[in-house]
């Protein structure tokens, strides 16, 4: 829109808005509201449903509000006569057929047909035939139920679907009044962002499966929370009734989702009052976990985490987690850690990832808005953080901007991309020829099999063309970070000027705060090295301690001393590492070889199970204070919006167990800003918290070390490649009976040539083995499996890949049928 | 005074299907010229100088519309509207299935003058025979060198692609015909921009009809003035006038635009059955407001027509007797309507239907006092409120019934009976 004013007369109230501004938002902002249907801010102005017509001086006939751009010395009438028969009219006809089940409709209450009808309609139907009659409660796909007799056909789902999320789902049916809204090929409504349709329904026509007349909407409580489904962070609302969760709609963030929300975010919060959640602490007695009493199990966990701490000092215990805690409660973890069992042994990471945000190149979710250039790097946002795919799939459709695709997992995008598939740990290699062809160097250093040089010089003149470039990369492979950024150095360098934005998407929503907050082995809270003596001070002062333990080890680290028996004691917060861990094994062993196990959590999860004591933490409605999304975003919750029930927060977790070890902590969220404020942290609502320095990625390897396939696979194997998708994971998922539907189910994805090679069919039940492990799954085709790989999702419950331990080569056998009883 | 048809010409008589007979009479010989001796902006201006106005019913002047395309180096369409589906109209069919190459030569013309990348004929799905004839003539065409690369070794190439509709009225609007076209749900687009804007793939485009492109060979051959004398100025030129309904001769009668009803129906259709009286027509298809007694000395012409409270349209002249039921000729008409409505816009949707109801049911013996009411006050809540004209069209002939026979609708609507103190 351009800064131009021009100047417009609505009805005798003047005022000055950009040239462009439509007349019904101009309209607004002299507080004169036009009624509309079809009209929608985020979708392209459509004129259908006539419900907003207005008169304009020295126009013949009267003009749509929601179409039309006001022009200089534009006089614009409301409220005669005409518009307000014309108004009468569209309502009268939007009525005829309607069902008039008002009374039983979800969205009574806060339905605009039944608000303008209030406002703007007549008292009276002047139908004298019976009511046409088309189908009710259709199930649209997963979520959607659709009632085809209370759609007005304001299309705003139809064009949501083809404009915002970039489908093409959903269409429209037959002509005039047989008009339905239906799904292409009558196929379900499934992809990862249907839900939304829900909100920008004006009417009751699309509701959600699981809210269906479950409430009234002013008898709902809504309270305002972070959605902790992502590293995202998208801003929620949550809806309770009588204390339980019934829905999740956004609020429209601008910095993080931009009004959608995905499926997950939407439709998984079940789980929250699920009658499998632990509402009571557990010890092992006789190998059996047995409910006690929170004072009894807080006991047990001292007493023993004490003794392991006088017996084999403070290093032979270790913490894992935070990653899905607040800011808050991050700070306190790592302070437990440090201060009251003195350990160095943090970290939050449990899935392989090692940094979920640099200081290097900083970017902003909403730079995904403007970006030109894309630039994906092992990285599938749409499964791993959905929202910011809506971002990209418009900037690729609508503002056409260039995207290349490089790594072991490739995205599928239905505009033309560039792609560069590769190995695994293969990628760094691709990234190092990049940054020598970027820094101008004439010879490139070896490539990948099946790479071309000429790729590679593509790739630059594509990335030369970009004035605004969003690099996403799944921050796993600390070679190909690093060479990442070696790239991004080197197109930073060169002639021209560009922005270079880059993000870390995980799955985790709070990887980035809880490392920020010193989770991490090495760095105390802001990142600080431990080693820095001036913080040591400082800490010391401030929690009261003669000595700051040093560098500890890393989640690997920890795993592999207390399968060997060095580590004893594992406290694990918010941390399924037998599911999400991608070596599964070590991490049985080491379970199984540690002398005390701890897990706080959710729901007694695989790892849950063979711990020695098990915590039962309450879920993130319960909880108030700070998060961190990946970009940075401090965003707050400032209450509660239930209360912990016989679960506990894990902010009071923490505080009774240091109180429990004698320790005179205040741990109120008042006291922890106190000490954010006395170590120089800025952390409040809105505040951007730095990203992690590139020493996370460790020291530059040898460039012949760095970036070769780290496993080859013989004749008749395919490379594993562990990806993300959005209804895997055991976690929340698992356990929510409102996502059974679209779980993940055991899949295993090939390319169609290697399906074809192997002499299978899409469906063919398939185990996928290396030496003792072995996994069951169903082949299925997809095009975006690079050949010679195989793709299974990671953290399935019934098919954990981590048993392979990473990327590994697998033998692909057919199963013979089960025979069924 | 005498007229010889011009766009009919030999219909009938010769096998103008056969290129070789079309060149006989002259045919290919205004491509030619133009190609040899004219530039594209000669041609438009010579188009523009004749008047011609389209044909497809809102009688726009064709020059202008071609003076409209943007010069910003997009590629440039032409697309020719031979969806002809209005109800009482046929004047399209008999040029597009026994004067194939006259249509396609002013195609060449009309793509030459505005500098069309390529050209598309969307022709209505019914019209197989037609659309068969088209397809013959433009292999004949390309064989003969008219068509393709460099043709008549100008160093100027054209392609004719024909597409074949599914059978919606509405793929005549022109931006639903583009939607269509386009493999999209044919449905008319907001306008602004219009198509010589944003058409076809969001190019600048030119969609003309049938009997207007018909209309440029002659144009070409024999100069502007003298189709600019023919008729009134403002609205000259030959015109096929269709007509149906009941009149002794039906068919398509080209005539010069201007001719009074009067002497179309009297003269030229063989006036009235026997024993009957004229009642009224409707002037351009089922969509435009009858015309009664009073008007039958109206010249039929764009502007004519327009001034005595109707339009031209596509000169699809329906004649009603004495004999005719007015509400059983709207509930018919009605019926299209509403089925033809794309369904985009609430009160064409919504009011289409309702409409057809209401008459269906007045035709049934239902009929309520509320009825008139409703139905008149569609007159408000439809007409000039939608995207495209179809629900002022499907009130044409309603509202302008119940204006010249009331009593036929009162009688129906179960009227108030007078009561008797
Ligand atoms: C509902 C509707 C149906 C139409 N059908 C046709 C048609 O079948 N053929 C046609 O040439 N024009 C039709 N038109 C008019 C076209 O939109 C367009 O004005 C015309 O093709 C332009 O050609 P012209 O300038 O040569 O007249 C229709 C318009 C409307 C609103
Ligand atoms: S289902 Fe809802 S959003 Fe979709 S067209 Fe109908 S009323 Fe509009
Ligand atoms: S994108 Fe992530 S944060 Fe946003 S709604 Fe989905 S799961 Fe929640
Ligand atoms: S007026 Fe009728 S036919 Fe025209 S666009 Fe609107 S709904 Fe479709
Ligand atoms: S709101 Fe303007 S036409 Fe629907």
């Amino acid at each position: 829109m351009s800064q131009e004013l021009v100047t417009v007369t609505i009805d005798g109230r003047t005022v000055q808005v950009p040239k462009g501004t439509l007349l019904v938002e101009a309209a607004k902002q002299v507080g004169i509201h036009i009624p509309v249907f079809c009209y929608h801010p985020k979708l392209d102005p459509a004129g259908l449903c006539r419900m907003c017509l207005v008169q304009v001086e020295k126009m013949p006939k009267p003009v749509t509000a929601c179409t039309t751009p006001v022009t200089d010395g534009m006089v614009v009438h409301t409220q005669t006569q005409l518009v307000s028969d014309l108004r009468k009219g569209v309502l009268e006809f939007l009525l005829l057929n309607h069902p008039l089940d008002c009374p039983v409709c979800d969205k009574g209450g806060e339905c605009d047909l039944q608000d303008l009808t209030f406002a703007y309609g007549a008292g009276t139907s002047r139908l004298v035939d019976p009511k046409e009659h088309k189908p009710k409660a259709v199930d649209l796909g997963p979520f959607i139920v659709l009632d085809e007799e209370r759609c007005i056909l304001c299309r705003r789902c139809v064009r949501y679907d083809h404009e915002v999320a970039c489908e093409t789902q959903l269409v429209v049916e037959e002509r005039g009044h047989h008009n339905l809204i239906a799904t292409a090929k009558g196929q379900p409504y499934e992809h990862h962002f249907t839900g939304n349709v829900i909100d920008l329904c004006p009417v009751g026509a699309l509701t959600s499966e699981l809210y269906r007349f479950k409430a009234r909407p002013w008898d709902l409580v809504k309270v305002p929370a972070i959605c902790t489904g992502c590293s995202v962070g998208c801003s929620v609302e949550l809806h309770f009734r009588h204390g339980r969760l019934l829905r999740v709609i956004p609020r429209d963030n601008p910095a993080t989702d931009g009004g959608w929300l995905c499926d997950r975010g939407r439709f998984q919060y079940q789980y929250v009052q699920s009658e499998e959640r632990l509402t009571q602490p557990l010890v092992r007695r006789n190998g059996e976990l047995v409910p006690v009493s929170w004072s009894e199990a807080l006991d047990e966990v001292a007493r023993r985490f004490r003794a392991i701490r006088e017996q084999h000092g403070g290093e032979a215990l270790g913490v894992i987690g935070g990653g899905r805690l607040t800011l808050e409660e991050a700070y306190l973890l790592q302070k437990l850690a440090r201060a009251a069992l003195g350990t160095g042994n943090v970290d939050h990471r449990v899935s392989g990832q090692v940094v979920a945000g640099l200081s290097q190149f900083p970017g902003r979710i909403a730079d995904l808005s403007e970006a030109d250039t894309y630039l994906l790097v092992d990285c599938l946002p749409l499964e791993t953080a959905p929202v910011l795919d809506i971002r990209i799939r418009r900037g690729l459709e609508r503002r056409r901007a260039r995207l290349v695709a490089i790594g072991s997992v490739l995205p599928r995008y239905r505009v033309r991309h560039g792609r560069i598939g590769v190995r695994p740990g293969e990628t760094a290699a691709v990234l190092r020829a990049l940054a020598a062809a970027l820094a101008g160097a004439k010879e490139l250093p070896a490539l990948p099999a099946g790479v071309d040089p000429e790729t590679i010089r593509e790739l630059v003149a594509l990335l030369d063309k970009g004035q605004k470039i969003a690099v996403l990369w799944d921050g796993r492979d600390p070679a190909t970070g690093r060479t990442l950024l070696e790239a991004l150095r080197a197109l930073q360098g060169r002639p021209g000027s560009r922005s270079i934005h880059l993000l870390i998407p995980g799955e985790q929503p709070m990887s980035r705060g809880a490392a920020y907050m010193g989770l991490l082995p090495g760095y105390l809270p802001g990142y600080k090295p431990v080693t820095l003596a001036q913080v040591q001070e400082t800490l010391r002062r401030l929690w009261g301690l003669r000595q700051l333990p040093g560098k500890g080890l890393d989640t690997a680290g920890m795993l592999a001393a207390a399968a060997e028996g060095r580590l004893k004691g594992l406290y694990l917060v918010g941390a399924n590492l037998a599911l999400t861990w991608p070596d599964g094994d070590l991490v049985r062993k080491a379970l199984a070889q540690a002398e005390f196990v701890v897990v706080q959590d959710l729901f007694l999860t695989e790892t849950a199970r063979m711990a020695d004591v098990v915590l039962p933490a309450a879920p993130f409605t319960a909880k108030a204070g700070h998060y961190a999304n990946l970009d940075g975003l401090v965003q707050a919750v400032a209450q509660p919006a239930q209360s912990p029930g016989g679960a506990q927060t894990d902010l009071a977790i923490f505080g009774a167990l240091a109180r429990t070890l004698g320790l005179e902590w205040k741990t109120g969220v008042g006291e922890i800003a106190r000490e954010w404020q006395a170590l120089g942290l800025k952390v409040a609502e809105g505040a951007l918290l730095p990203g992690a320095p590139a020493d996370l990625l460790g020291p530059a390897a040898e460039p012949a070390a760095a970036g070769t396939a780290t496993v080859r696979a013989q004749d008749g194997e395919l490379i594993l490649v562990p990806v993300d998708r959005l209804y895997a994971g055991g976690g929340t998922l698992a356990f929510d009976p409102g996502m059974a539907r679209v779980a993940n189910r055991p899949e295993a994805y090939f390319h169609p040539e290697d399906l074809r090679r192997l002499g299978l069919a899409e469906g063919d039940p398939v185990t996928l083995s290396a030496g003792e492990a072995a996994v069951d799954l169903v082949a299925r085709a997809a095009a975006e499996v690079i050949p010679g790989t195989v793709q299974v999702p990671r953290g399935l419950p019934q098919a954990p890949v981590n048993r392979f331990g990473g990327a590994a080569a697998v033998r692909v056998t057919r199963r013979v049928a089960e025979v069924k009883a | 005074m005498s007229f010889e048809p011009v766009l009919t010409k030999g219909i009938g008589v010769l096998d103008l299907n056969d290129i070789r007979v079309y060149e006989a009479q002259g045919g290919y010989q205004a491509l030619r010229k133009a190609l040899k001796q004219m530039t594209p902006d000669e041609v438009r201006e010579e188009v523009t100088r004749s008047n011609l106005r389209g044909r497809g019913g809102a009688g726009f002047p064709t020059g202008r519309k071609w003076s409209f395309l943007p010069n910003d180096g997009r590629p440039r369409y032409l697309v020719c509207n031979a969806d002809e589906s209005e109800p009482g109209t046929c004047n399209n069919r008999i040029l597009i299935q026994w004067h194939p190459h006259q249509l396609i030569e002013g195609i060449l013309l009309a793509a030459y003058a505005i500098g069309a990348a390529k050209s598309f004929i969307y022709i209505r799905g019914e019209f197989y025979r037609g659309y068969k004839s088209l397809m013959a003539a433009i292999e004949q065409a390309r064989a003969r060198g008219y068509i393709g690369e460099n043709i008549l070794g100008s160093g100027w190439s054209q392609e004719i692609v024909v597409h074949r509709g599914a059978g919606a009225y509405i793929c005549g609007e022109e931006s639903a015909l583009l939607n269509s076209l386009e493999g999209k749900r044919g449905e008319p687009r907001l306008k602004p921009p219009f198509p010589a804007v944003v058409g076809l793939y969001g190019m600048p485009t030119i969609v003309n009809n049938v009997e207007t492109l018909s209309c440029v060979p002659h144009i070409i051959n024999r100069g502007a003035e003298w189709f600019a004398s023919i008729g009134p100025a403002s609205s000259p030129g030959p015109k096929i006038y269709s007509v149906s309904g009941l009149v002794r001769r039906p068919g398509n009668y080209e005539l010069p635009m201007g001719v009074t009803l009067r002497e179309l129906i009297f003269e030229h259709a063989g006036g009235m059955l026997p024993g009957r009286t004229f009642k009224a027509a409707s002037p351009g298809g089922s969509s435009t407001p009858i015309l009664v007694e009073q008007h039958l000395d109206t010249p039929l012409d764009f502007d004519s027509v327009r001034a005595a409270g109707s339009m031209l349209g596509t000169a699809g002249v329906i004649v009603y007797d004495n004999t005719v039921s007015m509400p059983k000729v709207a509930e018919y008409f009605s019926r299209f309507y509403a089925g033809e409505s794309c369904g985009q816009c609430t009160p064409c949707r919504e009011g289409t239907n309702w409409m057809y109801r209401i008459l269906r049911r007045m035709q049934a013996g239902g009929g309520q006092p509320v009825d008139l009411e409703v139905l008149r006050s569609m007159g408000t809540t439809m007409s000039g409120t939608t995207i495209c004209p179809l629900a002022d069209a499907s009130l044409g002939f309603v509202l302008s019934a119940m204006k010249y026979f009331p009593e036929e609708f009162e009688a129906l609507a179960g009227a108030p009976k007078e009561v008797r103190v």
